[in-house]
């Protein structure tokens, strides 16, 4: 598009970083998967539905549980925080009520963070909740974008985000058009907040039909006899 | 003794079925808009706030919102500046619920909930320029200020982050600091006795929650039982010139843009109210 | 009468809705199997996998997934984990250990119990599951009250695998098992839930065949047959040895 300022790595304002997914590469797990946006990637594992602790038992459904590893070190709180912020996104999209008195856990580790890492979390928590087999009312798929000098940026990496003047995170279900998660930080409008929203949704719909495409692969391979 | 029949029609009396059927109940007041507490759907609880209560802190904020009590201690201690940034002070908050404000808290280190909302609040000040972190600082790469912001919570009826939010505004505008010169040849920071410099916050960035029940209603502040009757909250956090400091939708409902939007002119209000109970607080001190 | 249009199956993601308008008519009764969820008027898909149907009636989501949901009248291969007087608690890798009763076996009585220890393996039959309860096992018929092939399963291997290959062992035309029959001769038992039990006299056959059928989940026919032959000309090196 003309006009459209070029970013550092060549990409426009609209456009995602190239994404990738790996399915089921963990042969211990129920489910498994990996999903990057350019540079930042992550893998989760799913363990599910099963046995759970007494003390965390919940009689009518199934509790979900969410680990997330940093890079490097031990979590902190920003790890605790995005533990909550996926576990409550997810907690409408798995049917629990199907599996009383177990537990699904989900463990992510992030292997590289390159910004727009709580979309890339749960990407690949969605895929691996799919490889899984777990019952999902729907398919939550998520993208970041920034306001950069009055922009707004799709999928900033980490130098984008640092000088942004907002950040939002959005998660899109392929079941409704309305939000499922949404957290924005920095200085916004409520103008620019919607402009956010609407332009990750859009995303969010590119980012279902890779998913499609990969889960067909998959499939594929898996009728082969 | 009100009696309420359910859906059975056997006649039960309103405390037990406020317990078999919670969802129930709630329902048969939302429907004629209120809710089991008197309140009207959109209506905050009363909100009053206690300033410099503790004379060992620098600055300290005790605060009820209805049930929910928390007490914001600000402590300032001179540090050694982090090697990123030797020019500023820097700010370390601490949100603590232990099994004294409620007994869904369990003992030990913290839980989920504590640390997701300490981690909230010290985005929200990396983000957005609430205090000049350069004005806490003694003596640029040999000594700042740190400021130690601990919220405890007291009593847990719901809410906590807008309780804990506003407590450390408040407890942040009422801080006052002693006059400090540092020493270069002995590497020391002098005091004065007196604490009189206080802190200009740029900003006074302040939140609404709302929760969202059976996909329909929204409740603004919940207490403690309409939480756990909710899926989904949405908080929005606003400064003083009416821009949006953080929105924060949790819980897997999805809510369309309009019922967001619905929200944010009582979310301004609320905010603005709060921000004048705070500035006439301080003027009667 | 309302047309039928012919069916491709397609993958379908958790969320996708199904319209079996254009494939009924108008008095057949359209059954819903695993992987679908009828609600509010609408069929949605709950898992990914293949949408498959037959005759346009039943229709199912043909996925593949490793831990084990207990259902009524499957057959399963469980291990002992702890005894009592009046039952067995069996794993059978789902959330919660099955309970087999010492009364459920063909010719039991409360004087004349089967003698399980712990670590026995047993090919039973699925008789309560529900998401609320913990699952029961019988190891008699439904019908008849005979063994039928079900109880303690003795000596040989037992390996795990995804809940598609398991499936896909029970047809008997299934390409890897007929290959292994015409060069080596072995009991097996499938379960349901992702467990396959083999038996041979001879153990490094029992291990060689076990891996063979690991490996062929993802092999076509042709791939199978020759991994076959390549496996029983190892084996017979091996013999010359």
């Amino acid at each position: 598009m003309p006009g459209e300022t070029i970013r550092a790595d060549k990409r426009t304002s609209s456009q995602i970083r190239p994404i990738s997914s790996v399915l089921s590469s963990l042969n211990r797990a129920d489910g498994s998967a990996s999903f990057s946006f350019g540079n930042s990637s992550v893998l989760c594992s799913v363990y599910g539905p099963q046995e759970v602790k007494i003390k965390d038992e919940l009689l009518d459904r199934a509790t979900i549980d969410v680990n997330i590893t940093p890079q490097i070190g031990i979590g902190s709180t920003t790890e605790k925080n995005m533990e909550r912020i996926v576990r409550e996104a997810f907690s409408d999209v798995i049917i629990s009520s199907l599996h009383p008195r177990t537990s699904i856990s989900i463990t992510v580790q992030i292997t590289q963070d390159d910004g727009s890492i709580i979309s890339t979390i749960i990407n690949a928590v969605s895929l691996a909740l799919i490889d899984a087999g777990i019952p999902l009312h729907s398919t939550l798929l998520s993208v970041t974008c920034a306001i950069l000098n009055g922009e707004i940026i799709l999928d900033p990496t980490n130098e984008e985000m640092k000088d942004a003047s907002s950040i939002h995170v959005f998660a899109f279900s392929n079941t409704s058009n309305d939000i499922v998660s949404s957290e924005s930080t920095g200085v916004f409008t409520e103008e620019e907040y919607f402009k956010c929203s609407d332009i990750c949704k859009l995303a969010v719909s590119s980012v279902l039909k890779f998913v499609h495409t990969a889960i067909e692969r998959k499939l594929q391979k898996e009728q082969k006899n | 003794m009100a009696e309420v029949s359910n859906k059975d029609s056997f006649v039960l009396d309103a405390n037990t079925f406020a317990k078999l059927h919670p969802k129930e109940f709630y329902r048969k007041f939302l429907t004629n808009n209120i809710r089991p507490d008197g309140r009207l759907l959109k209506k905050f609880r009363k909100t009053s706030i206690n300033l410099n209560s503790i004379k060992s802190a620098e600055g300290s904020c005790v605060l009820k919102m209805g049930k929910t009590s928390v007490v914001c201690g600000i402590k300032a201690e001179v540090a050694e500046p982090r090697v990123d940034d030797p020019r500023k002070g820097y700010i370390v908050p601490n949100v603590e619920l232990s099994p004294i404000c409620s007994s869904l808290f369990k003992p030990g280190p913290p839980g989920e909930l504590a640390q997701s909302i300490s981690e909230r609040i010290d985005k929200l000040f990396k983000q957005c320029k609430i205090i000049d972190l350069d004005k806490l600082c003694i003596s640029e790469k040999n000594a700042v200020w740190v400021l130690y912001v601990d919220v405890i919570c007291i009593s847990y009826d719901g809410n906590i982050f807008d309780a804990a939010l506003f407590s450390i505004i408040s407890a942040l505008k009422n801080l006052k600091l002693p006059e400090v010169t540092f020493i270069e040849e002995e590497g020391k920071v002098e005091a004065s006795e007196e604490k009189t410099i206080s802190l200009e916050l740029l900003s006074t960035p302040l939140s609404a929650t709302y929760v969202v029940f059976d996909k329909k209603y929204i409740l603004a502040d919940p207490n403690e039982e309409e939480e756990n009757l909710s899926s989904t909250s949405l908080t929005f956090i606003y400064n003083e010139q009416h821009k949006l400091c953080g929105i924060s939708k949790l819980g897997g409902i999805p809510l369309s843009k309009e019922l967001i939007q619905d929200c944010t002119e009582s979310a301004i209000e609320r905010t603005d109210n709060l921000r004048q109970l705070l500035d006439s607080t301080m003027k009667n001190l | 009468m309302s047309e039928t249009t012919e069916f491709q199956p397609y993958a379908i993601l958790p969320g996708e809705t199904i319209s079996l308008d254009k494939y009924k008519n108008d008095k057949d009764v359209i059954k819903i199997g695993p992987g679908l969820l009828h609600e509010k008027q609408q069929v949605t898909a709950i898992k990914a996998g293949t949408l498959k149907n037959h005759n346009n009636q039943k229709w199912w989501i043909d996925s593949s997934q490793r831990r084990y949901v207990p259902s009524l009248n499957e057959h399963v291969i469980g291990k002992i984990i702890a005894k009592t007087q009046d039952y067995f608690r069996v794993d059978i890798g789902s959330a919660h250990s099955a309970l087999l009763s010492t009364l459920a076996f063909e010719g039991a009585t409360k004087r004349n119990k089967p003698n399980l220890e712990i670590g026995a393996l047993v090919y039973a039959r699925v008789s309560l599951a529900n998401k609320d309860m913990e699952p029961e096992l019988e190891c008699i018929s439904a019908t008849t009250g005979k063994a039928n092939g079900f109880g303690e399963l003795k000596d040989g291997f037992l390996i795990k695998c995804s809940l598609g290959l398991c499936r896909s062992l029970l047809n008997p035309n299934t390409p890897i098992l007929t290959a292994l029959g015409e060069h080596f001769a072995f009991e097996t038992a499938v379960g349901m839930n992702g467990r396959v039990w083999i038996n041979t006299p001879d153990i490094s056959n029992t291990i060689l065949l076990s891996n063979a059928i690991k490996n062929s989940e993802f092999l076509s026919a042709k791939e199978i047959k020759q991994m076959v032959k390549e496996l029983v000309k190892q084996s017979e090196d091996d013999m010359e040895l």
